[in-house]
């Protein structure tokens, strides 16, 4: 057996390590994947560790100065690390950087440079993948459950495709008030239909989930 | 002591290689294999001895199961025919292939390949094609050991190896409320009898000096002592034992303070315990503790881990392997002292187990000079040996 690789995960949730996770399976690669952020363990105030969740613990983790003096060291032991937050983000107030879609890729590539920005970078440091599916993983999450649904088509310019999987099952994803609740549970029993979408439907349907499985392949493998 | 250790297909260690120090911890997700790494180096242990069946297993701390659970069985990947052990002191090794016949009835262990060989020359070598001459369910490695001389470096590793215990202590057998069944010495793997190796501990020439240090980690007492049953205010409802661990709470009056193990917080007992291990002369010179944190509040598990290692490299020969899971007790190790060695355990991605050591280099030492203390940095996932939940 090759030595497994060390890859680190800063993401918004945890079903998005696990996506991400199904990748790194579906390359054949052996690895150690850690999800660092966000660490899931709430505060008093619920908020999930020490930068919160979501893309604005993502952000807080990026900017914080400790990780930004730090990043090379932190990750000299490790092969990569994968920073992912969702094309969606675009269309927040403080963001603000969506644009028109289709294409998917002009509104990522404007996210990815926020991403970048946030790690006080020109480029991309080295070890560093991003990972911006658009407009959320769970795009990627459909197109490998579901590959033959008609609903693929522009999958990458819809805005929730949470709600897509809504009411299909497995059940990954349930609607609660004003947000989607995913069962890490159930996500963890669709391993191997991810990584298998992953290695097909994934990447054919999905443009950003073909352009982080190569950059993940040359970071990793 | 034993400085290379390799195991080859045995539950879910493929293949996992470790260059060990005197004090070794090993910190990771639950699952991710750390109880299997000890029990694998007490397969070894019982294959040293010369036989490998459920009791000499058990005997090691060795969870007992079906033998065709101990090989490696990863999907997509062939059974390993053998379960391969190897390890190595400075000048000497041990090297050992076990397989098990599928038979229900067939409890022993049976040797495929074993080498034993010191600085100098091989003095064990056999392989399959010895079956016809070896019984191949005994070792032959023990049988030669009466021939070598105790100062043979071969033999001392042999004699390391099958001396190697794993403890898994519990507070019911700490307080002697269940008999711990294990004849093991200076205390019970579980525990037990911790009162009478307490109090080879007290009435050594170091005595004082060690009640001392055990006092100041368990700040309630004034003072501890072993006691015969009658002396230790014991309930009518506990087990009558030889002799009890009795504490003087320094808060209550005369006459209402003493407190028996039965009675004290567990936490104190937990200490007794490990300073047993480290110090008692008549502990292995190799043993594993699992969990060594186990109930122990965080500043007391840092405390004792640190106090632990004094201990443990204050005596010449002593070896540990410790697996925890309280962080902060990582925060006081002296890791920059090469003895001291910690390993993150992990699983990937297909499930085998991965051990690392955890390096002090500048990396790790910029990460302190910023306040980031060992204990912050493997809980934020930067050292490794971490769940994903």
């Amino acid at each position: 057996m090759s030595e497994a690789v060390d890859i680190r995960v800063v993401c918004e949730g945890p079903t998005d390590t696990l996506v991400i996770r199904s990748a790194v399976e579906a390359l054949g690669v052996e690895a150690v994947v850690t999800q660092i952020q966000p660490e899931n363990n709430s505060n008093l105030l619920g908020t999930l560790g020490e930068f919160g969740g979501g893309w604005k613990g993502v952000r807080a983790w990026c900017q914080s100065p400790f990780i930004r003096e730090f990043l090379h060291v932190t990750l000299a032991n490790a092969r990569a690390l994968v920073i992912h937050v969702d094309a969606d983000i675009a269309h927040d107030k403080e963001l603000s950087c969506a644009k028109p879609c289709p294409p998917a890729r002009d509104t990522t590539d404007a996210v990815r440079a926020v991403v970048t920005g946030w790690l006080g970078a020109a480029t991309v440091p080295p070890k560093v993948v991003l990972c911006v599916p658009a407009m959320a993983t769970e795009a990627w999450v459909f197109c490998a459950l579901f590959p033959e649904d008609k609903l693929t088509a522009g999958i990458e310019c819809r805005k929730q495709p949470a709600a897509l999987l809504v009411p299909r099952k497995p059940r990954l994803v349930a609607k609660k008030k004003d947000r989607y609740a995913k069962d890490t549970v159930a996500y963890e029993a669709a391993r191997e239909t991810l990584k298998a979408g992953w290695r097909t439907s994934v990447p054919r349907l999905c443009g950003e989930g073909a352009r982080f499985l190569a950059e993940l392949r040359a970071a990793i493998t | 002591m034993i400085k290379r250790f390799t195991v080859t297909g045995f539950k879910s260690l493929e293949r996992v290689h470790l260059e060990l120090g005197r004090v070794n911890v090993f910190v990771g997700a639950n699952g991710s294999g750390k109880s299997n790494l000890l029990e694998a180096l007490g397969v070894l242990g019982s294959a040293a001895r010369g036989r490998v069946d459920d009791e000499s297993l058990q005997r090691r701390g060795v969870r007992p199961g079906l033998p065709d659970r101990y090989r490696t069985a990863f999907t997509q990947a062939q059974l390993a025919a053998t379960i391969q052990f190897k390890a190595s002191s400075h000048e000497a090794s041990y090297d050992v292939g076990l397989y098990h016949r599928s038979e229900p009835d067939e409890p022993t262990w049976r040797y495929s390949t074993e080498k034993l060989t010191d600085k100098t020359k091989k003095i064990v070598g056999r392989s399959p094609a010895s079956l016809k001459k070896l019984d191949p369910a005994a070792g032959y490695a023990a049988l030669k050991l009466v021939e070598l001389d105790s100062s043979n470096a071969a033999s001392q590793l042999l004699h390391r190896l099958e001396g190697y215990r794993i403890f898994s202590p519990t507070t019911p057998h700490l307080r002697g409320l269940v008999p711990d069944e294990s004849k093991s010495r200076p205390v019970g793997l579980s525990g037990g009898h911790l009162a009478e190796a307490v109090q080879d501990l007290l009435a050594g020439t170091s005595g004082a000096a060690l009640k001392r240090e055990l006092l100041q980690l368990v700040e309630w007492a004034a003072d501890v002592d072993v006691a015969p049953p009658e002396e230790a205010n014991l309930s009518r409802s506990v087990p009558s034992p030889r002799s009890v661990v009795r504490f003087t709470d320094r808060f209550m009056a005369d006459a209402h303070n003493h407190l028996s193990a039965y009675d004290a917080s567990e936490g104190a007992l937990y200490v007794m315990f490990a300073a047993v291990l480290a110090l008692h002369p008549a502990a292995p010179r190799t043993l594993a503790i699992d969990n060594v944190d186990h109930a122990l509040n965080p500043r007391l598990a840092r405390a004792l881990l640190s106090r632990f290692c004094g201990w443990v490299l204050s005596r010449p020969d002593t070896q540990v392997l410790l697996t925890a899971h309280n962080p902060v007790a990582l925060d006081e190790l002296p890791l920059t002292n090469d003895s001291v060695r910690l390993f993150t355990v992990d699983r990937t991605t297909s499930g085998r187990t991965k051990v690392e050591r955890v390096r002090i280099d500048e990396r790790i030492l910029a990460l302190a000079q910023q306040g980031l203390t060992l204990s912050r940095m493997w809980v934020m996932g930067l050292i490794g040996g971490v769940p994903n939940v």
